[in-house]
């Protein structure tokens, strides 16, 4: 180290007397000298960008930092300047290769040389810039972030939200005066379908410094009034190039992750994807592209209803066609079943009639073959009956023959008798004495106060009769 | 807020007892009696939901107008 600064401890044979004061100006140049000595040939070193800006004169101005490990507070500090012969140039291998604009917050691999003015005071001249270096410190730093993401368990909180139905109600994060804002509302408004949305601006930087701490406040007031949207939109404008740097950090990313509505994001990054991009619910490249995908959901929406339409129609056709048949089929089988029915009832009828007949018939003989037996075992009875008075009157002839001689025999006797008596009352002996028989028509008179004066009377003589009529009394007694 | 609470409810509660009037009439257990309420119900709620998706005409004039 010693060899560094030569004249401080011994001062040489000089034209400057020991004991004796350096001016600035020489003291400056003494630095010079010796860095110019120290560091003649260029070199590479690694540091982060803490500013940048380029001046009128095309020339680049920037800061480099280097953190502490607690990434706070520097650790070094360096001013570094890259001239405007070769800023075009380096700027667009870089960009080129990253797809990531030289900025504030990223980190670089420089090619630098070590410059000391007596004025300015020491510096770094920027020759090129390792755009490999850059890459793959910002893949480790998103890797970082992932992984600590991954193992909180957060990191696709997001993503497993469920898209609602309706994303109508849009909270867009973004800046106002973004083209890529504008991109986004146009598309929006212009949708083909009139699908509706509602957008609210939440402003936020979306490059250079303050892009974290923007868009988590941003983040924040959308969150306190969570209920009012559908879902979050986070877009910038689109371009080759960009400055994600800002989006790559873990606050950012852990509130993304964790929000409790789906975010869209369409940063317009085409080569990779921040943080954010990696835990949003849904990641585009463009705003253009974030208002497409809102239109599509939405459309999707209407071609659910409209196939909801769809099947209505023709589900109430088929069913309505299905009662119809059922219908037609019920009025056939009632139809076709009624003769079928009433056929049947006849069959039933006539077999019950039928079945009556003979029984009746059945019942009928019965009884005549009941008659018959009675009548046999009573003919069977009058028979044995009529044999047996047959056998008895059998017995009877001779008897009743010698009975009928014996009251002949006594009929005769009693009959001579009788004829003696007759033949001694007969009238016409009577008659024949001089009596005679008065009768009045056919009664006989036999008292004088049976007749009445005019009557006729018949009187029988033995030999005739004589008719008279019968006088008045001359002298009635 | 809460009534755009309950507007969003309503859209989803609206898609949902779509699909079940569509289900209903799909497994087929929808009464024949029912079907003209159901129809009339879900020919309602058909153009709740598509209001609230797209602008009507009439919006969409008035826009158109206050663009020129």
């Amino acid at each position: 180290m010693s060899t560094f600064f030569p004249y401080s401890t011994a001062p040489p044979d000089s034209p400057h007397a020991a004991g004796q004061a350096l001016t600035l100006r020489q003291l400056n140049g003494l630095v010079r000298q010796v860095l110019k000595s120290q560091f003649d040939a260029p070199l590479w070193v690694q540091a982060e960008i803490s500013e940048l800006r380029v001046a009128s004169n095309g020339h680049c101005y920037l800061e480099l930092i280097e953190k502490d490990p607690s990434g706070r507070t520097p650790a070094a500090k360096a001013r570094g300047i890259v001239w405007s012969r070769t800023w075009p140039g380096l700027r667009m291998r870089f960009e080129e290769s990253t797809g990531q604009r030289l900025a504030a917050g990223i980190k670089v691999q420089a090619l630098v040389t070590v410059e000391f003015s007596e004025v300015y005071g020491y510096s770094l001249t920027l020759l090129d810039v390792d755009p490999a270096y850059t890459l793959g410190d910002l893949a480790r730093r998103r890797r970082e972030i992932l992984r600590r993401l991954e193992e909180e368990g957060v990191i696709d909180l997001n993503k497993e939200l469920p898209l609602p139905p309706l994303l109508q109600r849009i909270a867009v994060v973004s800046s106002a005066t973004a083209a890529g804002y504008g991109d986004f509302l146009r598309q929006l408004e212009e949708n083909p379908y009139r699908l509706r949305f509602r957008t609210e601006l939440f402003p936020a930087l979306m490059q250079g410094e303050g892009v974290e701490e923007s868009i988590l406040a941003a983040l924040g007031a959308i969150a306190d009034r969570s209920e009012e949207f559908d879902a979050v939109v986070i877009i910038r404008g689109g371009g080759a190039v960009s400055d994600l740097a800002g989006f790559d950090t873990y606050l950012l990313a852990a509130a993304c992750a964790q929000f409790p509505l789906p975010l869209i994001t369409g940063i317009g990054h085409e080569r990779d994807d921040t943080v954010i991009d990696l835990v949003a619910h849904t990641r585009v490249k463009t705003p253009t592209a974030a208002a497409q995908f809102l239109i599509t959901h939405q459309r999707e929406q209407l071609d659910r209803l409209a196939a909801l339409a769809r099947t209505l129609q023709e589900e109430t056709r088929t069913l309505l066609h299905l009662h119809g048949e059922a219908l037609r089929s019920a009025g056939e089988r009632l139809t076709g079943g009624m003769p079928r029915f009433l056929a049947r009832q006849e069959a039933l009828l006539a077999r019950l009639q039928a079945e009556a007949t003979h029984r009746a018939g059945a019942l009928l003989a019965r009884h005549r073959q009941q008659q018959a037996a009675l009548a046999y075992t009573a003919g069977l009875r009058l028979h044995k009956r009529l044999e047996a008075e047959k056998s008895l009157l059998a017995l009877h002839p001779p008897r009743l023959r010698q009975a009928a001689r014996q009251l002949l025999l006594r009929h005769g006797h009693a009959l001579a008798l009788i004829g003696q008596q007759a033949q001694a009352a007969d009238p016409a002996r009577i008659l024949r004495r001089g009596y005679t028989l008065t009768l009045s028509g056919s009664r006989i008179v036999t008292s004088a106060r049976q007749v009445t004066p005019g009557e006729c009377l018949r009187t029988r003589f033995h030999d005739g009769t004589v008719r008279s009529r019968v006088l008045p009394d001359e002298k009635q007694p | 807020m809460e009534t755009r609470t309950k507007e969003k409810e309503t859209y989803t509660t609206a898609l949902k007892r779509l699909q079940e009037i569509v289900n209903e009439l799909e497994e087929e257990t929808i009464d024949v009696d029912e079907l003209t309420k159901k129809l009339a119900e879900a020919q309602r709620l058909l153009a709740f939901c598509k209001k609230k998706l797209v602008k009507t005409e009439e919006e969409v004039q008035k826009i158109l107008e206050t663009m020129q």
